[in-house]
């Protein structure tokens, strides 16, 4: 943990890197864009009135497909780590997130159940994949609590009941995937994690539901940090544990389903943003919460970054860059917790 | 007549239907050092839990100075009742004064951060346990002894008018059991709040209490004083096992020697 006085100067620090990265982000890429082009195009405007410093193709690269890429992935970064968090107060594991707990899966699963009964795909409205993958993961949120005997359960039941679901959720989508070739591609893409498909649309409903799950989080940190305590002494001190729970687990899931419903499964944020930004800041969610938001968003663009510009002209999953960052953590937190039981 | 800071009438409750509390009634008076004593599964802790809510509703009912539990809302009850857990251990970095804090939270507003009057008691509340040199110290460094006094602590910053303590000295060495009971006694003298501590060793029992309630397979099998409840005869009865009881001095209450050979 890193002395209180130093911790606004550290936030600082990186939401500055955050802004560097995603500008430099912003002109990376096979297009050829400078910096300097970059920086001219976002300060004219989102309308091209023709220029001699970058081309309307340019401008329409810059402002159609980058911009609201890297602020769908910065959103998404945000929106993960916070769910990370919550989940790992709400089950007392340092283990938990979206991911490992399956309701990214989940949402997954009701995107790719919904496109195969033909509920969504061709011109339906935007607001069909939401949807389903809010159905999907808060399907996938209630068996947990269903199947592990409810919410009083040890944070270990639940945590092993998320982990088998995720195997059955997986299989159940690998099925779909073998039963209809046709639809492979884009149900691959949610098993990877893309934000290659990102507009401003997406990015807008992305940006509304996360608005409305992190700002009531945001109010509940003093109830996260008790939460970290047993049940009888979380409820002595005065929190309704049932209620709080429930509320904390419905806000985390909606905001995870709509990231996922448009952006896939991308795992391990939730795990490894929270646990590092701990280490600076020490438990207390009120302090931990403006950590996770930024180091989620600056670790998100950056794992993206890396995804559409590692292999030159053509891209990697951004799944697959945070799963080689954050599975090897997992197995890390994993041999400390099995140490720590002993 | 003497207050009362929780009464029981007519509790029963049963666990996928095992009866364990058969019409169990008694009353907490206020000021008081109460023990709960019995054998392992006598419904001590559970009973305990009853207070928290925690277990689904009982048959019967208990009731606190403004009305029956069943109705409070959880924050209103923390300000009435705080409890110390058996042996929980915190596993996150939250330092010791960290913790104290939350006992804090009923008394807080939503938006509220902690205010000076609550600095204070916080303050208070670890010259009381003896923990201010630990202020800034983690949690999870401390020893079994400071630990369990950080938690009385916590309880002690929620300002409720009684304390539940669930078996907080089994742990422990002598020394730390002699000095926590010692402090939760002068907790008691000093009027601060009641307490009701569920114990094992009779000895300590007959040393800190003045009510002792007995338990036996859900049932309150004697309650009274020191003198009245540790009886040779009944501490037989209800523990299976041969004791004697030795007076130090007419005015001091019995020594429970069991037999172990």
């Amino acid at each position: 943990m890193i002395k209180k006085c130093y911790l606004p100067i550290i936030w600082l620090f990186l939401l500055v890197a955050l802004v560097v990265v995603s500008i430099s982000s912003l002109a990376l890429g096979p297009a050829g864009i400078t910096i300097k082009q970059t920086v001219a195009i976002i300060t004219g405007g989102p309308t091209y009135h023709g220029s001699t410093l970058f081309s309307s193709a340019q401008h329409r690269i810059i402002w159609n497909l980058r911009l609201p890429r890297i602020l769908t992935s910065l959103v998404a970064g945000m929106v993960l780590a916070v769910a990370g968090m919550v989940y790992q107060a709400l089950f007392r594991n340092p283990m938990a997130d979206p991911y490992v707990l399956g309701i990214s899966s989940g949402a997954a699963f009701g995107v790719a159940f919904a496109a195969f009964i033909g509920f969504i795909g061709g011109a339906t409205g935007v607001w069909q994949v939401p949807l389903a993958a809010f159905l999907g993961a808060a399907g996938t949120a209630l068996c947990i609590f269903f199947l592990s005997g409810g919410i009083r359960r040890s944070p270990a039941t639940l945590l092993l009941t998320g982990i088998a679901l995720n195997f059955l959720l997986s299989a159940l989508m690998t099925l779909f995937m073998y039963l209809n070739r046709a639809q492979l591609q884009s149900i691959m893409q949610w098993t990877l994690g893309s934000f290659s498909t990102s507009n401003w649309s997406k990015l807008l409903i992305i940006s509304i539901t996360a608005t409305f799950s992190i700002i009531p989080i945001g109010l509940l940190t003093r109830e996260l940090d008790i939460l970290l305590l047993d049940e009888a002494s979380a409820l002595s001190i005065g929190v309704s544990v049932r209620t709080v729970r429930l509320i904390l687990l419905a806000l985390s899931t909606l905001a995870t389903s709509i990231t996922v419903a448009f952006c896939g499964i991308i795992g391990f944020v939730g795990l490894m943003v929270p646990h590092i930004m701990r280490l600076i800041t020490g438990p207390r969610h009120a302090k931990l919460l403006p950590f996770s938001l930024v180091g989620g968003a600056l670790m998100m663009v950056t794992a993206d970054t890396l995804a559409r510009t590692v292999l030159g002209a053509s891209e990697l999953p951004v799944g697959i860059i945070t799963a080689i960052a954050g599975a090897p953590l997992f197995i890390v937190l994993l041999i400390n917790h099995k140490r720590e039981v002993r | 007549m003497q207050s009362v800071v929780g009464s029981i009438r007519n509790l029963n409750w049963s666990y996928r239907d095992k009866p364990l509390f058969t019409n169990v009634s008694t009353d907490f008076p206020s000021g008081a050092f109460i023990s709960i004593i019995g054998p392992n599964g006598s419904g001590k802790t559970t009973l305990l839990r009853h207070f928290l809510r925690i277990l689904p509703s009982p048959k019967g009912t208990i009731i606190l100075p403004d009305g029956d539990l069943q109705d409070y809302q959880q924050i209103d009850l923390a300000k009435h009742i705080s409890y110390v857990p058996q042996q929980s251990r915190l596993e996150y970095d939250f330092t010791v004064y960290e913790c104290i804090a939350m006992g804090r939270y009923a008394h807080g507003g939503r938006f509220s951060t902690l205010t000076n009057d609550d600095h204070l008691l916080i303050t208070k509340a670890m010259e009381a346990m003896e923990l201010t040199q630990l202020e800034k110290r983690l949690a999870t460094e401390l020893s079994g002894g400071e630990y369990q006094r950080m938690l009385i602590a916590r309880a002690l910053a929620q300002q409720s008018s009684v304390i539940l303590l669930d078996e907080p000295v089994s742990h422990l060495d002598v020394h730390n059991q002699r000095e926590i009971l010692s402090l939760l006694r002068c907790l008691v003298e000093q009027k601060i709040t009641t307490v009701v501590c569920v114990l094992h060793d009779l000895n300590a029992v007959s040393a800190f209490s003045d009510l002792v309630i007995m338990m036996d397979s859900g049932k309150i099998v004697a309650e009274g004083s020191v003198e009245e409840v540790l009886t040779k005869e009944r501490i037989e009865e209800v523990y299976k096992v041969s004791v004697e009881l030795h007076y130090t001095s007419p005015s001091k209450p019995p020594l429970v020697m069991p037999k172990w050979r």
